[in-house]
């Protein structure tokens, strides 16, 4: 099996490392790098795909880049080569598999996945059943993974109803927010059967052919997998897709760190070994020891006392009298006499003084919490010092030093509250450890009425970013009007009346004009020759469009700002920036002021130093004009 | 005492094959030479039941009796009439014959022709100790004949159930018509709180088959708006079978005072939950059990249900002969089943026939006693009932041929249903056709996928 994927060049997988959610602020932002059991989440994914079966990963990077290229600098892999791709400007799951089309990097069948998502599923077996699917229904787009768990664990559930038949094509899918599920009966009749099911968990894991990107890319209003999903139902006669589900079952692990609760459960399923061998030993240097608890190279003193399921980080050192129970605690930590841990979270380098509690919280990195206090469902931002004797019950907090919000209400000198779990939704800020109570979920016909109203993560987050949206229609109108050769003419009235639907202003429009022009078929060049070749035909192509939008100094700076903004993210323009820059200056678009005023401005020093002897000649040349008009 | 009574539901009007039971009751249609009603009572009798309540129309009563004593059954039946004016339910008979009710019951359509074996379905019963558990076709390719269907042609298409079971344990959870809803199904969110999975099955056949308990039969007296036990008491039940107060109540609590005689003559609706009540040490073992029957939660043993309906799911023969395409299909494929359905050796030709002819395929024709045939002819796949003449030069295959039925010399007859005392003339021909009893086809006439029947058989109707 292995073989014939390496016969078509080896299976891919893409990370998208961004969540685009904030579930877990204040603690961290990033959330593939937000530790779990002391391992980055983005380990496990890489750790993961790295033993089953997949060749090459391309992790999708829209924030906290540095950070990322820091992190991965010094991982080596066996089998996988990791490529980090950047856009800066993703704000869904959309965007980015619209971004990744343009990159044109997807030979074949490839695994989706976010970073957040853990697991130890092999793949070559999916892969090879989505093949054989596609053997016989040709028109398969999307093979999502769901895994079963029990139905009235609704902490794990995404809130979502899947119909599927019996060959588990799905046939309908709906957010669950109304108080009926309603099933076509034009579709159900056709079928022999159809499995309704409300006890899977959507871990946001699918695999999926090459038609997927552009058809993310012909619908812009696709902005994560379930709108994907809704979207090929509802249009199945016109986009000729169909999507499947398979339903992992048994030993096969896979779930989402969406949120605090299901951070907890996974952490607790990590230390119960439910996702060998992805278990803290294998990863790490610690010792397993019985009741589940897992020590790395700490210090102890006398009279300690460990629980159930606790995991203690590498250096750590634990005061006299110190009591911990289903906790983790961080690297580097120091835990004062007499302290008392109990359901919580600890990351590294924190400091923990003497005679202090912590309940059900989560404490990140660099915090310090001073003697005799008590903190209890407490979602705690790192760098954070707490007082003595300081009581902390149901907020999060954030360090003043890291946030730039406003209007927050502040706790001590160096905090601010984030905010209040008490008064939010409780689910999504702050742990709830009670399982008794979140067990005891009613299915009664009166109680449901009060649930219709909470939407989906999902849902809620996904904000229309309409100049993001018209992006998408200009490179869309351009890129069919390029490889059609249409009248430039009409393409403008295209963009123009997008324009005019998405409320853009003038700056905006030059900026993802040159944008979309300069991104258009992009990485179908291979080295700077064709690359150029590729360029000046675009060019030479779209020049009446150019010279429509880029007429005085700041639609100037707006061509500049796009090529800057393009160049950033695919480095390989580099090599012919120059040459595009003499080109609009030949053809008289852009002016040598503007070009040496944003030359001075620039702060990418790559691009700078491509750009130094253009620039030397620039002012050469302007010197010998100054001369030869005296 | 028994553990079950039968109840074999004969008194049905063959409401969607008026052609046929315009003077002939719909369970003594011929099925291979025997009435159609035989099935059932053998199934039953070869299960091991020595008695069986046979509810039947008032009218038809005599008759049926004395077929019955014509065939080869031992078992005990014991006749229920209904009146013949009133339009009763099936529910509504089972109410009828309450009285009789003295543990649980087997309910079975006359019109069932099947191979399955009730030991596994009671098996399936006793072991979920369900409230009600209902009997299910699924599709059988075998069950699939290329043929024409006598009659003129028509484009109905056969009702669709919507029987939708939790595939974990066979719950029944929900059943509809597919006509009922015209866009969307809809479906209740508390249904799949509590079943996380539900598989709708579009292409089942209902077997009308049911394991009930008592109680069942006695909340029947109490709530006489239930007419029909598919449409009504099952869907009924269903809905109930969600409802929060269907719960288990712990040894712990105090025990509900049952008094329904006081809540009938105050016309108080009486509580089915209090009736499907598990006794107290049912209950109390079931507590002190590890048994459970589903997996994925830990909600307790039949999720603390009272009233629990099942579905048995079988892929076996089975047929229901409610309409003129089943009961030629029943007719086609009788003959090859025969040790199947009926559990005895197949003897497809009475002893008291005189067969003549030479073309005359013994295997897949049944013959009637006092049925002549004379020389010839050719017979092929035909059923002929008893004191049938068939003259020299007839030609005849795959037909079903009832009682004194006249087929004179020369007549060419091919896939058609003859009703009792009909006269088929010299040198007719007959194709797809269904004639009604009693008429006469005048000598050289020819016909095609028509109904043929005398007018006043029609108004009956």
């Amino acid at each position: 099996m292995k073989a014939n994927l390496e016969k078509e060049g080896g299976l891919q997988a893409v990370i998208v490392a961004d969540t685009f959610n904030r579930n877990f602020e204040p603690a961290s932002s990033c959330c593939s790098l937000l530790p779990l059991v002391n391992v980055k989440l983005l380990d496990y994914t890489l750790e993961w795909l790295n033993m089953s079966g997949v060749d090459e990963v391309i992790l999708f990077c829209s924030s906290h880049v540095n950070e990322i290229k820091l992190h991965l600098k010094d991982k080596v892999y066996l089998s996988i080569d990791v490529k980090v791709l950047v856009s800066e400007n993703c704000y869904s799951l959309g965007d980015v598999m619209r971004s990744l089309d343009g990159y044109a990097v997807i030979r074949n069948t490839f695994i989706l996945l976010s970073a957040d998502v853990i697991g130890n599923v092999n793949f070559v077996p999916l892969v090879e059943k989505f093949k054989s699917i596609q053997s016989v229904d040709k028109e398969i787009s999307m093979m999502v993974l769901f895994k079963e768990v029990g139905n009235q664990r609704p902490e794990l559930h995404n809130d979502f109803i899947v119909a599927h038949n019996s060959k588990n094509r799905i046939i309908h899918y709906q957010v669950q927010k109304s108080k009926n599920i309603e099933l076509p009966m034009e579709v159900l009749l056709e079928q022999e059967f159809v499995d309704i099911r409300n006890n899977l968990l959507n871990p946001g894991l699918a695999i999926c052919s090459v038609a997927v990107p552009p058809l993310f890319s012909e619908n812009f209003d696709f902005q994560t997998i379930s709108d994907f999903i809704r979207g090929l139902l509802m249009n199945e006669e016109i986009l000729k897709c169909t999507v499947y589900g398979e339903i992992l079952k048994g030993n096969q692990y896979v779930a989402r760190v969406r949120d605090w609760p299901m951070y907890q459960v996974i952490s607790q399923d990590i230390i119960r070994r439910w996702l060998y061998p992805i278990v803290p030993d294998l990863l790490d240097k610690y010792s397993y020891k019985k009741n589940s608890t897992y020590v790395n190279n700490a210090t102890f003193s006398k009279g300690f006392k460990l629980g159930v399921d606790v995991v203690v980080g590498a250096k750590t050192k634990l005061g006299k009298n110190v009591r911990i129970d289903r906790s983790v605690i961080g690297n580097n930590c120091t835990i004062g006499e007499n302290v008392v841990v109990e359901n919580s979270y600890i990351f590294d380098n924190v400091k923990i003084e003497e005679n202090c509690a912590v309940r059900n919280s989560v404490i990140s990195h660099t915090c310090v919490v001073k003697r005799n206090s008590i903190i209890d469902s407490c979602v705690i931002g790192p760098c954070i010092t707490l007082n003595a004797e300081s009581k902390v019950n149901k907020k999060s907090l954030v360090s003043k030093k890291l946030t730039h919000k406003e209007n927050l209400a502040p706790f001590s000198d160096n905090c601010y509250v984030y905010a209040n779990s008490d008064s939010e939704d409780e689910e999504s800020s702050a742990l709830v450890t009670d399982w008794a109570a979140r067990t005891n979920f009613v299915y009664d016909d009166s109680t449901s009425d009060s649930d219709t109203e909470t939407v989906s993560v999902d849902e809620a987050l996904v904000e229309d970013d309409d100049v993001n949206i018209f992006y998408n229609e200009v490179e869309d109108s351009l890129s069919r009007g390029f490889s059609e050769k249409l009248q430039c003419e009409n393409l403008v009235l295209e963009v123009n009346s997008s324009r005019y639907v998405y409320n853009v202003t003038v700056s905006e429009v030059n900026f993802n004009v040159i944008r979309a022009i300069l991104n258009i078929n992009l990485s179908d060049a291979g080295n700077a020759k064709q690359m150029w070749q590729h360029m000046e035909s675009k060019l030479k192509y779209f020049l009446p469009i150019i010279r429509n939008y880029i007429k005085d100094s700041r639609a100037q700076r707006d061509c500049l700002a796009a090529l800057e903004d393009v160049t950033a993210s695919y480095g390989q323009l580099k090599m012919v920036l120059v040459k595009i820059i003499n080109y609009m200056y030949d053809k008289d678009v852009l002016a040598e002021e503007a070009i040496v005023a944003w030359y001075n401005e620039l702060s990418n020093e790559e691009i700078k130093t491509c750009l130094l002897s253009f620039i030397q000649w620039l002012n050469e040349a302007e010197e010998e004009s100054d001369e030869e008009s005296d | 005492m028994i553990e079950f009574q039968v109840i074999v539901l004969a008194a049905g009007k063959g409401s969607r094959i008026t052609e046929l039971t315009a003077r002939k009751p719909k369970c003594l249609l011929p099925i291979g030479n025997k009435p159609m009603v035989y099935y059932s009572l053998k199934k039953i009798e070869k299960s091991g039941f020595r008695e069986v309540f046979l509810v039947v129309l008032e009218t038809a009563k005599s008759e049926v009796e004395f077929e019955i004593e014509k065939t080869d059954l031992s078992i005990k039946v014991n006749y229920i009439t209904i009146p013949s004016d009133a339009d009763w339910g099936t529910a509504d008979s089972l109410r009828h014959l309450s009285s009789y009710i003295i543990s649980d019951i087997i309910v079975v359509s006359c019109d069932l022709l099947t191979t399955v074996d009730i030991k596994y379905i009671l098996n399936f019963h006793r072991k979920n100790d369900a409230s009600l558990t209902a009997l299910y076709f699924e599709p059988n390719a075998d069950l699939d004949l290329p043929f024409t269907t006598p009659g003129p042609k028509s484009k109905n298409k056969p009702e669709k159930d919507l029987v939708g079971i939790d595939p974990s344990t066979n719950r029944l959870v929900f059943l509809a018509s597919a006509s009922d809803y015209e866009v969307e199904l809809p479906l209740k969110r508390a249904l799949l709180h509590k079943h996380g999975n539900i598989r709708i099955f579009t292409n089942l056949l209902d077997a009308h088959f049911f394991v009930m308990k008592k109680w069942l039969i006695k909340y029947l007296t109490y709530d006489v708006n239930l007419s029909t036990v598919k449409g009504e008491l099952i869907p009924f039940f269903l809905k109930k079978q969600l409802s929060k107060d269907n719960k288990l109540s712990s040894a712990n609590d105090p025990p509900v005072e049952l008094t329904p005689v006081k809540d009938q003559q105050e016309k108080v609706k009486i509580d089915p939950f209090s009736l499907a009540k598990d006794p107290d040490y049912d209950t109390c073992a079931r507590s002190m059990s590890s048994f459970n029957d589903h997996h994925g939660d830990l909600s307790p043993t039949y999720l603390n249900d009272n009233i629990r309906c099942y579905s048995y799911i079988v892929k076996d023969f089975g047929l229901r002969t409610n309409t003129v395409r089943d009961f030629c299909k029943a007719n086609k494929l009788v003959s090859q089943n025969w040790t199947k359905l009926v559990g005895e050796e197949l003897m497809n030709v009475s002893p008291e026939a005189t067969i003549e002819s030479t073309q005359f395929e013994s295997e897949t024709c049944f013959v009637g006693p006092n049925t002549t045939i004379s020389g010839k002819t050719s017979i092929k796949s035909t059923s002929f009932g008893s004191g049938c003449l068939i003259k020299p030069k007839a030609r005849i295959s795959e037909c079903i041929i009832m009682n004194n039925v006249q087929v004179k010399e020369g007549a060419v007859l091919t896939n058609c249903i003859i009703c009792d005392g009909v006269v088929i003339e010299e040198n007719c021909a007959l194709k797809d056709c269904l004639i009604g009893s009693q008429y006469t086809i005048p000598a050289n006439s020819s016909h095609s996928n028509e109904v043929l029947t005398k007018i006043e058989n029609l108004m009956e109707i």
